[in-house]
C-alpha cells in the first residue's frame, strides 16, 4: 500500500516534469519546479494516508515501530508499553488515535497513569488549530497541553553549544505536576505572543554550562541570538518528554503566533490529563467526533484564476 | 491578474468526479482535464489532489486499477463508480440549486425587500 502511494506520487512528478522539459525547462530545472509545485511530497502521504482510512494494523504497526525506537533512545526506562487505540471514524474514515504511554518505572510526574499523549494518525504530531479545537471543544480532559521540538544555540556564556529543548504552553508543567528544584515554572501569560522571554533549564544543563550556582536564576542567556531570563531549574530525576524528545534539556513558553488557523504543518506533541472518573475509550470518542467536525471545515487548496 | 479564492473542499471532489465521469484517468491526468475544460481558470495544487482521491475511493464514489500510461509506464487510473454516478448527478443538481439561492439573493433590489 505504502510503495504503491509512493509510486503514482512519483509518477505525477516524472509526468509533470516530463510535460515541463517539452515546454523547454531543463532537466534539473524542470523536476525542482515539479517537487516545488506539488507541495509537501510527505505531508501528501501522511493526508493520503489519512484520506483513505489507514487499517487499524497499520496504524498499530506505526505505533510498534515508535514503541520500540522509543525504547532504543531512552535506555533509561526498564520498559514501556504502548497501548495504541485506533478508531475509524464513519464514513470520513479519518483515523484517530489516542496513545497511552504507560511507564513502568513512572517518571517524575504525579498520577502519571492518568496522562495521555493525543497524536495525529495514530502516529503524527498535531496541527496548532487542531490543539487549539481540541483543547477547547473536549470535556475528557483536566488539562491539556502542547510542546514543539526546538534545538536553539546557546551562546553569551564562554563555548557555544547547540542544546536540545522544547517550546511548551504555560498549561504543560502545571498538567504533570512538577515542582522546579529552583525558582517557578512558567506563570499564565507567559506564552502569548511577544512574550516568551523565559527558560527553565534541566538539571544536567545547569550543572554542566552553570556549575549547579543558584545565581543562576534572573540570569539572561542567549538562545539563536535572543535573551532569555533563566526563571528556573527542574530536579534531577525530571524528563520531558517522556518519549520523542527525551533529550531535552530547556524549556521555554511556546507562543504560536499565526499558527493558531493553521492545520496543515503538524509539529505539535500533545499531553493531557484525563479527567476524574473518564475512561479512555470515552476519550477517544469525544476526541474523534470533535476531529471529525474540525475537518469539515478544511478548506481545499484551490488557486482560482480571474 | 491572479486571485487566489479558497473553495469548499466538496467542490474539489465534485471536480474530480466530474474530469474522471468522461474517462478513466491517472492523478496527473485528473489535474490536467480539470485545467483543460475550466480553460486553465481553475489551477489545483498538486499535492492536495491525491488526499482528495484517497478519499473519494474510500467512500466507494471512484474505483482505481493499476495500468500503463501513454509512456509504457506503471500508473494508476482512476475512474467512477455507479455510486459515484449517482453521486454526481446529486451534486451536481444541489450545487446548481446553490448557485441559484445565491444568485437570487445577490440580484436582490431594495423594492423587492
Amino acid at each position: 500500500m505504502e510503495s504503491e502511494m509512493d509510486t503514482e506520487l512519483r509518477f505525477h512528478l516524472e509526468a509533470y516534469a516530463e510535460d515541463l522539459i517539452r515546454s523547454g525547462v531543463p532537466r534539473q530545472e524542470a523536476m525542482r519546479r515539479a517537487r516545488l509545485e506539488f507541495g509537501g511530497f510527505e505531508r501528501a502521504k501522511e493526508e493520503c494516508r489519512e484520506a483513505r482510512g489507514a487499517t487499524f494494523m497499520e496504524t498499530l504497526l506505526q505505533d510498534l515501530r515508535y514503541g520500540v525506537r522509543t525504547m532504543l533512545r531512552a535506555p533509561g526506562f526498564t520498559a514501556i508499553a504502548v497501548v495504541a487505540l485506533a478508531l475509524g471514524i464513519g464514513a470520513n474514515a479519518a483515523i484517530f488515535s489516542v496513545v497511552n504511554a504507560v511507564l513502568l518505572r513512572p517518571l517524575a510526574y504525579k498520577d502519571s497513569a492518568r496522562l495521555v499523549t493525543i497524536l495525529m494518525n495514530g502516529s503524527g504530531p498535531v496541527a496548532v488549530a487542531n490543539y487549539i479545537d481540541w483543547r477547547d471543544l473536549s470535556h475528557s480532559f483536566k488539562a491539556m497541553g502542547a510542546a514543539d521540538y526546538w534545538s536553539p544555540n546557546l551562546t553569551g556564556i564562554d563555548s557555544p553549544e547547540h542544546i536540545r529543548g522544547l517550546k511548551v504552553t504555560q498549561s504543560l508543567f502545571p498538567m504533570l505536576g512538577v515542582e522546579p528544584l529552583l525558582g517557578r515554572l512558567f506563570v499564565e501569560g507567559e506564552d502569548k505572543d511577544g512574550s516568551e522571554r523565559e527558560v527553565i533549564l534541566g538539571y544536567r544543563l545547569w550543572q554542566r554550562r552553570f556549575s549547579g550556582e543558584s545565581t543562576v536564576l534572573g540570569k539572561a542567556i542567549l538562545l539563536d541570538g535572543n535573551p532569555y531570563v533563566v526563571v528556573g531549574v527542574m530536579p534531577k530525576e525530571f524528563e520531558f518528554a517522556p518519549f520523542w524528545a527525551t533529550h531535552a534539556e530547556l524549556w521555554v513558553p511556546n507562543a504560536f503566533g499565526s499558527r493558531v488557523h493553521n492545520r496543515g504543518g503538524n509539529s505539535l506533541r500533545i499531553f493531557a490529563r484525563l479527567n476524574p472518573g473518564i475512561e479512555l475509550a470515552q476519550a477517544r470518542a469525544e476526541m474523534a467526533t470533535i476531529t471529525a467536525r474540525s475537518k469539515s471545515n478544511i478548506l481545499a487548496r484551490i488557486a482560482v484564476s480571474l | 491578474v491572479d486571485k487566489q479564492l479558497d473553495l469548499l473542499q466538496g467542490t474539489l471532489d465534485m471536480l474530480i468526479l466530474k474530469a474522471v465521469s468522461l474517462g478513466p484517468l491517472h492523478g496527473y491526468g485528473i489535474l490536467l482535464r480539470i485545467q483543460q475544460i475550466s480553460k486553465d481558470r481553475l489551477e489545483i495544487q498538486q499535492g492536495s489532489l491525491y488526499p482528495a482521491l484517497y478519499r473519494l475511493e474510500h467512500q466507494g464514489w471512484i474505483t482505481s486499477e493499476w495500468g500503463e500510461s501513454e509512456k509504457k509506464r506503471k500508473a494508476k487510473y482512476y475512474q467512477l463508480s455507479a455510486a459515484g454516478k449517482r453521486k454526481l448527478q446529486t451534486e451536481t443538481e444541489r450545487w446548481n440549486r446553490m448557485a441559484d439561492v445565491i444568485a437570487g439573493i445577490l440580484s436582490t433590489t431594495q423594492e423587492e425587500v
